[in-house]
């Protein structure tokens, strides 16, 4: 064993260390606590907590190689196991064994698991095969048996014996074992976000010091050019005015020169302390990083009991394995990474693994496993790796389900090859259950995945075979790390756009621009590709506006950056290109989960925040934006946006954020207090759609949708009823009466909402 | 000094004297009291995590009008709300004295812009009435009442939990 | 959650008096009220510009002006009372306005000992956006003759 490995297993064993004590100190207090007989509640807590704490020793035990104290936590994590299935129940006797199992392992612990003797290896195996014969006790066996009256089991009573007599061999030279105690803080990771935060502040300040000398040596290049300049200039000047000149000419001279050399000067020790800012700054950073990478075990130790859950909900058997659990990753890309995993595994769950009967069919194990892997790939990446030996996935279904979900045509599906068509699963929308489960099926699932993993400046990937399994590849890196963008500016908005997707940034004419089929083009390697302003493609400005104020600004030169993502490669105009430089993305917090386009912000130097766009989202919408601005001029009526919607709520709250939500959509919105108000309004003024409430004073919503229909003018208007009544039957008269759409307040969200307005107008 | 100022300094003296009708003896809150759209309003500090001074934001596109942007506070970008806009009040516009107030519990995190902060002052829980009617446009369920002096009073609590207010939006 | 609030010993509350700027512990503060009128009380010392009546308990107003050594004036209407507690008891003071509440933990604040030992009633002082704040202890504003002087001022009152 090299030196290396050496230190890395050191250091490996002194976490474990740490890690193995609060266990122990869990447990114990667990078992402290459920001696004084809590409330059964309390009491299966306190057994499923334990359980997990054991289990979790376990497996780091493992991971270190502790051989002696896996053995002895594993028939401690089958006690457990029957404790909670209710198998045995808890008896003095039992108090008895686990307290003395949790003494060993606390012993093992502080002689790093080596065992000295053969009296102590005696006490192994003797605690080993109590916990081990304990476990598979009944409860009418131990019920009504007080310690220490087990003479039926003459077997065990021996060993006990002898293990006592042994344990008080032990214990005298116990005393002279140094306590487990390692010189650790415990912090709450809270604690230690807005330290990050503030490092990341100075990293800020590094890449604008970066900026500033840059701008330091420019004036000093200027400088050097005036002083160059200067020397060569010359004029006839009189005689008599000669030395006046020459005194000036030299004066100025001399001056630029001691500029000069003051400038110098002072680049170079600004250059100095920014090599000693740069270095200090980095290994702040990387410390504070240190600090801030948590063992996977933190985002894996529940996932085991989940799919247990789901796999006998399901009535299917699973083996669930899990390994690498002792890689460190930086704690926000771990808290990014569950629901992505999550997700994968049930739909490894619920897609993947058969019934036990299919299963046997088709000649597998009954029981099914799935496998997660957490592999390191060089010092700064990690693989992830989550297989099943399950069905595969069917292509033909996923093919069926994209065109089916319009997420391509049914003649682009005729020329996909096998890889094209499994990478479609990760496109919003399709989904190849027939049935909607709880658990998946929505069709939403794996785009959420890939989208995750790509704002994580990861990669997934999918193989699969048929009848045999699948596995899914994420690579990922394990730390978040600063990127390069350009920032670009467009109005008087600045965006900064990930280098990785940008294919180019080109100046061109705007005779380049060719128009196909009401959709702006430019030609680029060979190919002509689809062009959108940036602008119009974030709402910034109505489209239409640009072209003339574009023609009468500029009508020669244009800046385009080509987009990529995916397959797809789109030219975004934007209105200038200022620079490319390092920039570190936040999250824009809490309350703004997602917003389309936009994944996440960047502090500029300046102090400026400027947002991070999100391609993937970009492209979609330029597609849609082009939509908007072809449609109208290929059918010559005034845009869909303007459609009038009336909104009859009797909540004041509710009607003004409806009205909100609706003229952000770019709709014309009337509001009415009631059905009655609302019948009235729509008699008068013509509307395009009417959103109600259904619980009103004077006229409820079924009652106004019931009036609609029956009314000769305004039958055919589309009617939106939303409410808080949430039974089948009021859905039901609300398709009766005619409403075209039902939506409960409890699941509104307004993409909802919108989606179906812009479907029924 | 003037009559009719003598006169109000009076008239608030005598106000200011009148000892509150029912001595309560109930839990206190600290409330912070700030100006909005022309109406004096508190929130219980529990919910504050801080006040910020309004310098700068950055507005983002496609985002519902009531996000009135975001801003960098010491190295976090915050989500600024302006409850005007959600809440359908007058617009008094843009002053120089605009404040954030951050808002804050475990789950949830965001700054609502305030047009002035008064101060804080103790309010007990229980004098605070229900109002019988929203006195503004805010409906009553982001309220917790009307305490002395017309402060209208907040509910932190449901405002930080509104998912009305949580931006979700996916590109279809 | 707690302990991500600033403490409410880091917070100052932060008044304005002629555009100077001044600051008292935002625990010392419990109201702050519009101006009203204030009775002018004899025999209290010259710092005490009066009292008024908040909700029936009588609180000595004291003058400020007087202490910080600026131009007496008027109260006016837009001018501001700070009810406030020094420990002993409750003062009030008359400010132009008040500016708002800070936090000293995001303000560094300079210990007024460091740099002005005489400046017994001072706790510190802070820049913020460029504007230097002085910050006051109350426990340590009346003078122990003061205190004494008011005390006799106030049970007179009271009979």
């Amino acid at each position: 064993m090299n030196k290396m490995d050496e230190d890395f297993l050191k250091r490996i064993r002194e976490t474990f260390r740490i890690e193995a004590e609060e266990h122990l100190r869990i447990l114990s207090a667990g078992l402290t606590e459920l001696e004084k007989k809590p409330p059964e509640k309390r009491a299966a807590e306190l057994i499923e907590n334990m359980y997990r704490e054991v289990h979790s020793l376990k497996g780091a035990a493992r991971s270190v190689d502790q051989k002696e104290i896996e053995s002895v936590c594993h028939p401690f994590e089958s006690l457990f196991a029957a404790l909670k299935r209710k198998d045995i129940v808890l008896s003095p006797r039992l108090f008895d064994i686990l307290l003395k199992a949790i003494d060993i392992l606390t012993r093992l612990l502080s002689t790093d698991g080596i065992v000295k003797t053969p009296a102590e290896r005696q006490i192994h195996k003797d605690i080993i095969n109590q916990l081990k014969k304990a476990a598979e006790e009944s409860p009418s066996d131990t019920h009504g048996k007080e310690y220490p009256d087990f003479s039926g089991e003459p077997q065990t009573e021996e060993k006990v014996i002898v293990s006592e007599t042994e344990k008080n061999k032990v214990s005298g030279v116990a005393e002279s074992y140094e306590p487990a105690m390692a010189k650790v803080v415990r912090i709450p990771v809270s604690r230690l976000d807005p330290l990050l935060l503030q490092s990341e502040e100075l990293l800020q300040t590094k890449i604008s010091f970066d900026q500033r000398l840059n701008e330091l040596k420019d004036v000093n290049v200027r400088v050097t050019g005036f002083k160059a300049q200067l020397s060569k200039y010359s004029i006839d000047v009189p005689e008599t005015a000669k030395m006046i000149h020459d005194e000036y000419h030299e004066f100025a001279g001399n001056c630029l020169s001691e500029m000069e050399n003051r400038l110098n000067e002072l680049q170079h020790s600004i250059e100095k302390d920014q090599y000693t800012f740069n270095r200090l700054t980095n290994d702040h950073l990387g410390e504070v990083k240190q600090i801030l990478m948590l063992p996977v075990s933190s985002l894996v130790e529940s996932f085991p009991s989940m799919v247990r859950d789901i796999s006998h909900e399901h009535n299917k058997e699973v083996k669930f394995n899990i390994t690498g659990m002792e890689l460190e990753v930086d704690k926000r890309i771990l808290e990014d990474l569950k629901d992505p995993l999550l997700h994968l595994i049930r739909n490894s769950l619920d897609h993947g693994i058969g019934k036990p009967h299919e299963r046997t069919e088709q000649n597998k194990p009954p029981s099914g496993t799935i496998n997660l892997e957490f592999k390191a790939r060089g010092s700064d990446m990690i693989e992830i790796v989550l297989s099943d030996d399950g069905k595969g996935i069917d292509t033909e279904n996923v093919l069926k389900a994209a065109v089916r979900s319009g997420v391509i045509s049914a003649e682009a599906a005729e020329n996909l090859n096998r890889d094209e068509i499994i990478s479609l699963i990760f496109k919003s929308g399709v989904s190849t259950s027939s049935v909607i489960t709880d658990i998946s099926g929505r069709g939403l699932g794996l785009s959420i995945v890939s989208e995750k993993v790509e704002k994580l400046n990861g990669k997934v990937s999918v193989r699969t075979e048929k009848s045999k399994g699948t596995s899914f590849h994420i690579l990922l890196p394990v730390t978040l790390a600063t990127f390069r963008g350009i920032l670009v500016k467009t109005g008087e908005y600045m965006f900064i756009l990930p280098s990785v997707n940008v294919v180019r940034v080109l100046r061109t004419e705007s005779g380049e621009i060719k128009t196909v089929e009401n959709h702006d083009t430019i030609s680029f390697d060979k190919k002509v590709i689809p062009m959108a302003d940036l602008g119009n493609v974030l709402g910034l400005q109505e489209p239409g506006n640009k072209t003339t104020e574009l023609s009468s600004k500029s009508s020669d030169q244009i800046c385009i950056v080509v987009l990529t993502s995916g397959d797809d490669v789109v030219a975004f105009r934007v209105d200038d290109v200022l620079d490319e430089r390092q920039v570190l993305v936040k999250n824009l917090g809490k309350l703004l989960t997602r917003v389309k386009n936009i994944s996440g912000a960047t502090v500029l130097g300046s102090g400026n925040v400027v947002p991070v766009l999100y391609v993937p989202d970009l492209i979609k919408s330029s597609i849609s934006a082009q939509e908007k601005v072809s449609r109208p001029v290929a059918a010559g009526i005034t845009p869909e946006k303007s459609a009038k919607i009336l909104v009859a709520e009797d909540s004041v709250t509710a009607r003004a954020l409806l009205k909100n939500i609706l003229e952000t959509a770019g709709y014309q919105v009337s509001t009415a207090i009631d059905g009655t108000d609302a019948f009235t309004k729509a008699r008068m003024e013509g509307f395009d759609l009417i959103v109600s409430d259904v619980d009103m004073p004077r006229m409820n919503g079924f009652e106004l949708t019931a009036k609609i229909r029956n009314d000769r003018k305004l039958s055919e208007i589309p009617v939106v009823l939303v409410t808080a009544l949430e039974s089948r039957e009021d859905r039901e008269l609300g398709i009766e009466v005619g409403a075209d759409a039902y939506i409960v307040k409890r699941s509104f969200d307004q993409t909802n909402l919108l989606e179906i307005i812009r479907r029924l107008i | 000094m003037k009559k009719e100022i003598i006169a109000v300094l009076k008239n608030r003296a005598r106000e200011m004297a009148r000892e509150p009708e029912e001595q309560t003896s109930s839990a206190t809150g600290d409330f912070l009291i700030f100006a909005l759209a022309g109406e004096i309003y508190g929130i219980d500090v529990a919910f504050i995590r801080e006040v910020y001074p309004l310098r700068d934001f950055t507005q983002l596109p496609g985002v519902p009008s009531f996000i009135l942007g975001i801003i960098n506070v010491r190295g976090q970008i915050l989500p600024v709300v302006d409850l005007k806009k959600f809440f359908n009040l007058p617009e008094k516009g843009l002053g120089e004295l605009n404040k954030v107030i951050i808002l804050h519990n475990p789950a949830m995190e965001f700054g609502i812009l305030a047009d002035n902060i008064t101060g804080m002052q103790p309010v007990p829980f229980d004098a605070i009435r229900t109002s019988p009617v929203s006195v503004t446009g805010i409906g009553s369920d982001y309220l917790k009442g009307i305490a002395p002096g017309n402060v209208i009073i907040l509910d932190g609590e449901k405002i930080l939990n509104d998912k009305k207010i949580i931006i979700h939006e996916e590109v279809t | 959650m707690a302990e991500l609030l600033p403490t409410i010993e880091d917070q100052i509350v932060v008044f304005t008096l002629d555009e100077l700027k001044y600051a008292i512990p935002l625990h010392s503060v419990k109201r702050v009220i519009h101006a009203v009128e204030i009775r002018f009380l004899p025999e209290a010392p010259e710092i005490i510009s009066g009292i008024i009546n908040v909700q029936g308990q009588i609180i000595p107003v004291v003058n400020l002006r007087e202490r910080f050594a600026l131009a007496d004036r008027e109260i006016s209407l837009d001018d501001q009372i700070i009810i406030a507690d020094t420990g002993k008891r409750q003062i009030a003071i008359v400010v132009d306005s008040v500016s708002g509440v800070n936090d000293l933990a995001q303000v560094p604040m300079k210990e007024a000992g460091k740099i002005l030992p005489y400046a017994k009633n001072m706790k510190g002082v802070a820049i913020i956006n460029d504007e230097l704040i002085l910050i006051y202890n109350l426990e340590k504003f009346l003078s122990l003759d003061e205190e004494k002087l008011l005390e006799k001022a106030m049970k007179t009152k009271k009979k």
